[in-house]
């Protein structure tokens, strides 16, 4: 009785791992497939004859107006970069204020910035578009960074590890006479070593994954982002359906945010833990 | 001002900056723009609650509620069990390979929906797609020409099948911090006084994973009413208007059709409900951010 249970739990959780896996598995056997080979019955999961140009040719072919996907790689890879070191430094100096200063008014603004992080981004779309159009910076890649790269969720962040931090060290600078922002640069900073590359890969991923925003803000090619640069690829192929390529480019697309997450998959655990309440 | 109010506030000031540029000041904004018969490029006049009285006579707007209603639940529904499900069954100290399953199992959710949303599109294929190919191998050859995207009764569930599989990963991992957080002896004991597995589970593990199941219910609800990309990506809106979701609508209505004045009071709408809901959830949540 006791063995059968075990047996079906590791056969539940194996069958919703290849149901979890099997998408990417198809996707990377199909980037190297003959467009004829994509779509048979059954699958052939191995490819017959392996095409690796299929991948030169979803990097390199210039899609639309001359721009490929590979400059929109480094439009992706460029945004959300940027992105994640001003999160790491804004959040956590606007973190340390929360964390280490008693005032009037704390914990209602704290409240405040939290309680956006309940509302889902699409309702506010249409206002944070007039407000880019009044800044000028539609159609601009920084756009695409400013609005996120001071958030509810990383504020909250930087504010749980700080709390962490002891006071004692914060007052012994004080008493030595050094200057509060000293204090943040050369005392504070310095340890926050683990809320740094939490705060850096959960903003880098974030960013990575727009969509909505970049497809509502950017409209020159040159400027598009990985997503929505394949997301065109989709629609645009109505008629010469090259599913190999849209695999091979969706196969390069999803690398640099896999890397990412493999290299600091336990930081980026540990961030939503916090972010849920439970450390 | 006292030394610390004022170097406290001059710590968080740019969140202050970033708070009221980034949501206040542009909700203001399209508050007011509610008001007008505003359409993108032209002059706005201001013509009172007319829009308001327009969205609530709009049949495009109900439909949207319903399509958005329908996909949330299944969605939500699906998500909270899988997840609740697959933490239970990871939690064991014992499991072989444990590691390695938590990581693939949220591995959908650090990837991109466009890129995935291709795969997707190809999976649904009627005749010659994925889930054909599975259903021939399982000799179910007549469910092969099912239009999962292109039939308004299978469209929400292709969509929320996809949602799932998207974002179940990450409230598994987050039900398993949870569960991780219980000690194993009172499951134990109660096990020893001869309760049931599902016993020990109803009676002592639900109620003490509770400020968790909010957190995960309210941040799904959250996030799947205000998604986009799924509908984008695999129906755009249709067909026949089944996955018409609100995001969808007003996206076009403000993008496509430049009713700025329209969309904008569509939005308020969208951002009111949000709102109230997430005040509603705020003071279930309230314990674990102020802990």
């Amino acid at each position: 009785m006791h063995r059968l249970r075990r047996c079906l739990k590791y056969l539940i959780l194996i069958v919703y791992c290849l149901f979890s896996l099997i998408p990417f598995l198809w996707m990377v056997s199909a980037a190297f497939k003959l467009p004829k080979d994509v779509l048979t019955i059954p699958i052939h999961w191995i490819p017959e004859t392996w095409q690796p140009g299929n991948f030169y040719q979803a990097l390199f072919e210039p899609r639309f107006s001359g721009d490929r996907l590979w400059d929109f790689l480094l439009n992706s890879i460029f945004v959300a970069f940027i992105t994640a070191m001003l999160a790491i430094v804004l959040a956590t100096f606007v973190g340390y204020g929360f964390a280490k200063f008693r005032f009037k008014g704390r914990d209602g603004m704290l409240w405040g910035m939290l309680s956006t992080t309940l509302l889902p981004f699409s309702s506010v779309i249409i206002p944070l578009y007039l407000i880019m159009r009044s800044m000028g910076l539609l159609d601009s890649l920084w756009a695409l960074i400013l609005p996120f790269a001071l958030t509810g969720q990383a504020i909250f962040l930087a504010r749980q590890f700080i709390l962490s931090l002891p006071n004692e060290l914060i007052d012994a600078a004080r008493v030595d006479g050094a200057g509060e922002l000293q204090i943040f640069i050369r005392i504070i900073f310095p340890m926050l070593g683990p809320a740094i590359t939490t705060l850096g890969i959960m903003t880098f991923l974030f960013s990575w994954n727009l969509f909505l925003w970049p497809l509502v803000v950017i409209s020159s090619q040159d400027k598009f982002t990985a997503p929505l640069g394949l997301s065109l690829m989709g629609l645009g192929s109505t008629f010469l359906v090259d599913y190999h390529l849209w695999m091979a480019a969706a196969t390069l697309a999803v690398i640099p945010p896999l890397l990412f997450f493999l290299i600091l998959e336990r930081p980026y655990l540990r961030g939503l833990e916090t972010l849920s309440g439970m450390k | 001002m006292r030394r610390e109010a004022k170097n406290g506030l001059f710590f968080i000031s740019p969140g202050i900056l970033f708070f009221l540029l980034f949501w206040i000041f542009p909700v203001l904004l399209a508050f007011y723009y509610g008001f007008t018969d505003w359409n993108v490029g032209r002059q706005a006049s201001w013509i009172g609650l007319e829009n308001y009285r327009r969205l609530f006579s709009d049949p495009l707007l109900a439909t949207s509620v319903i399509a958005s209603a329908k996909i949330t639940t299944i969605a939500v529904a699906g998500t909270f069990f899988v997840s609740l499900g697959l933490a239970w069954l990871l939690n064991d100290d014992k499991l072989i390979g444990g590691r390695l399953m938590r990581l693939i199992i949220i591995l959908p959710f650090v990837t991109d929906w466009v890129a995935t949303g291709l795969v997707w599109q190809l999976i649904f294929l009627p005749n010659s797609g994925v889930l054909a190919a599975v259903f021939s191998e399982l000799g179910l050859h007549s469910l092969m020409k099912l239009r999962w995207t292109s039939s308004a009764g299978l469209a929400p569930w292709a969509i929320s099948i996809f949602i799932i599989w998207k974002t179940s990963g990450l409230f598994t991992i987050i039900f398993l911090a949870g569960l991780k957080g219980i000690p194993k002896q009172y499951s134990e004991a109660a096990q020893v006084d001869g309760a049931s597995t599902w016993q020990s589970f109803w009676n002592i593990t639900m109620p003490l994973l509770k400020p968790i199941t909010v957190f995960v219910l309210v941040m799904s609800f959250v996030s799947t009413i205000g998604l986009f990309e799924p509908v984008y990506m695999l129906t755009g809106g249709g067909p026949a208007d089944a996955t018409r979701i609100l995001p969808i609508f007003l996206y076009e209505n403000f993008f496509q059709f430049h009713h700025g004045g329209y969309a904008s009071a569509a939005g308020m709408l969208f951002l009111l409900v949000c709102l109230g809901f997430a005040l509603l959830a705020a003071r279930t949540l309230q314990y674990s951010y102020y802990e």
